[in-house]
């Protein structure tokens, strides 16, 4: 009995598996358009091309997790982090309702056959965060960031969220003569996805970054599109890890591909941010976990965010955190959000530095 | 009601001798040789496979933007094309096999045996699961070839090494043939392909994402990102 309650999970499992890229495949195909969006995308050519007006220093958009369920719902520590991200880089305009687990900007909640069956996880998720419910909305998440990362249905997977970035972008304000740098910042699954939807984006005049936050990145060819990848990881998450070892692509052995090419090219950095943990306790987002050796006393979340900052100051995109802090100070800092520090830290030779490699 | 019930009896066979089949078990060939349904059985088998694997490799279809009433048409094709060729295949195998091993066994269930060494690509919609679906893909078609190997082994009393000279100059016999006289069939099967599917599904998709990109169908980003 219990072998045969076994056999029929591993079916089920099977089955749904390979139902995963029909979302993305019939949506190519035309079968299916269920949750299109109208809208900027339907922009006049010349509006799309109309000189820019008052436009932000950049455009940051933040792709969720395989815990996201829809544009407009992230798991709970994720909020702190983003309200974080705006604070921190006021020039910027931060997006975060672009959900990339659909090629529709369609949430789990919104019009779909199964939506109100999603509706009722979200709600025991939202009472219970660790609900095992919840990990229906990671599993059916992770088949599509697979699908984004298999070379035979990435192609169209990729496209349909480039899509709707650059929709959302448009609505946004985003004007491509503006030629404003587009920072995609991918958490996990988001960080593939990154990647993968860089390879159309890449199209506009923009320069295009991508910063993967523990992201289990795969040898994808939108790699070599990017202008510079960034793919910050703790040492406690073996998931991020997982991308170099599922995807031959990323072994050393294969120097031809596009991830070894544009490491050899010196476009992808690796940062290691410490004893990051994927989920749970220390994960990149706690702001309440303080780093065990940090000489600023900083929450493992705290950091994370100073080396976007830093990164993206590095990068040329944003004034030095200095001049930032002063800017902030004028510009009312939120209630209980971490402030940014005043100086970026010196470069340190001592233990220290060893121990906080990032900045 | 004998139509229904009659039905139920098929689709049960089918499974017992799937289920036979994918064991790799001798009693295989009993069934196959006794069970008067047994041509039906085997058709069956070979019919669901071929529609399996091209629903496994459909992202052909879906990226040549094919219709949906094309689309399952296409898979009821590819069950045909399946039996056409496993009908060879089976035929050759019988031949090089009762020429090798003079027996007096019956060359007709040799050829039905070797239809159902197709049985682990009933499987093969797996091919779709994003990531592993190609090395499920090779996983069963290893397993048919050790299907196959063990229904030659078993249908000429041979052992391992005489099945496997067997398949292997029948492999060699079929490469011969498509060389040589395979270019019509080859063409007449992907016209048969083009009334079918409505396309020549000959491209790839990046192929067609380029080709796509320049048409006024396009997304906003491919039609209008550029300056």
């Amino acid at each position: 009995m219990i072998t045969y309650l076994i056999i029929g999970a591993f079916l089920l499992l099977f089955v749904t598996a390979a139902l995963a890229p029909m979302e993305s495949l019939g949506w190519w195909a035309g079968w299916s358009r269920e949750g299109t969006k109208e809208g900027p995308s339907e922009l006049s050519a010349a509006e799309a091309t109309a000189a820019p007006v008052d436009e932000p220093d950049m455009y940051v958009i933040y792709l969720s997790g395989i815990g996201a369920i829809s544009g407009d719902s992230f798991p709970d520590e994720e909020y702190p982090f983003l309200h974080g991200l705006e604070e921190r880089l006021p020039t910027a305009k931060v997006i975060t309702d672009v959900y990339p687990y659909s090629v529709t900007n369609n949430g789990l909640t919104g019009q779909r056959m199964f939506s109100k069956a999603w509706q009722q996880v979200e709600k025991l998720r939202l009472k219970n965060p660790n609900s095992l419910l919840g990990m229906f909305i990671n599993l059916r998440n992770a088949l599509q960031m697979f699908v984004s990362a298999d070379r035979r249905y990435g192609p169209i997977y990729n496209l349909g969220i480039a899509n709707e970035i650059y929709r959302v972008l448009l609505e946004k304000g985003y004007r491509p003569a503006g030629k404003r740098p587009i920072i995609l910042l991918g958490w996990s699954g988001g960080g593939q996805i990154s990647i993968g939807a860089a390879a159309y984006l890449a199209e506009l005049p923009s320069p295009i970054y991508v910063i993967s936050l523990g992201g289990m990145l795969s040898d994808d060819p939108g790699i070599e599109k990017l202008t510079h990848l960034w793919h910050l990881y703790g040492v406690a998450d073996p998931l991020q890890a997982l991308g170099g070892v599922l995807y031959a692509g990323r072994w050393p052995i294969m120097p031809q591909s596009p991830w070894n090419q544009t490491m050899a090219n010196g476009r992808i950095d690796i940062i290691c941010l410490g004893a990051y943990a994927h989920n749970g306790k220390g994960n990149y987002f706690d702001m309440e976990t303080k780093l065990p050796n940090d000489a600023r006393g900083r929450t493992h979340g705290q950091k994370t965010l100073d080396t976007i900052q830093h990164i993206l100051t590095d990068q040329g995109l944003m004034e030095r955190p200095g001049n930032l802090a002063t800017a902030l100070t004028a510009a009312e800092p939120a209630d209980a959000l971490p402030v940014p520090t005043a100086e970026p830290a010196p470069a340190r030779e001592d233990e220290n530095a060893a121990a906080d490699p990032s900045i | 009601m004998e139509m229904i019930q009659e039905f139920f009896t098929y689709i049960d066979h089918l499974f017992q001798v799937i289920n036979h089949a994918l064991r790799m078990d001798p009693r295989l060939y009993e069934i196959v040789s006794t069970n008067r349904n047994s041509t039906w059985l085997v058709l069956g088998v070979v019919f669901l496979a071929g529609a399996s694997t091209l629903l496994g490799q459909s992202v052909v279809l879906f990226v040549n933007r094919v219709r949906r009433g094309r689309f399952i048409m296409s898979l009821v094709l590819n069950g045909i094309i399946y039996i056409v060729s496993y009908f060879v295949w089976g035929v050759t195998i019988a031949l090089i096999g009762l020429l090798i091993f003079p027996t007096e066994l019956n060359g007709w269930s040799v050829v039905r045996m070797v239809g159902l060494s197709t049985a682990p690509l009933i499987f093969g919609f797996f091919i779709l699961i994003p990531w592993m679906g190609p090395f499920i893909g090779k996983i069963l078609n290893i397993w048919g070839f050790l299907i196959l190997v063990s229904v030659v082994e078993f249908g000429f009393q041979v052992g391992l090494w005489r099945a496997l000279i067997v398949v292997g100059i029948g492999w060699l016999l079929m490469t011969l043939l498509t060389n040589l006289i395979g270019k019509p069939v080859i063409a007449l099967r992907n016209r048969v392909w083009h009334m079918v599917a409505g396309t020549t599904l000959d491209a790839d998709t990046q192929d067609l994402l380029l080709q796509f990109s320049r048409s006024g169908d396009a997304p906003a980003l491919l039609q209008g990102g550029k300056e």
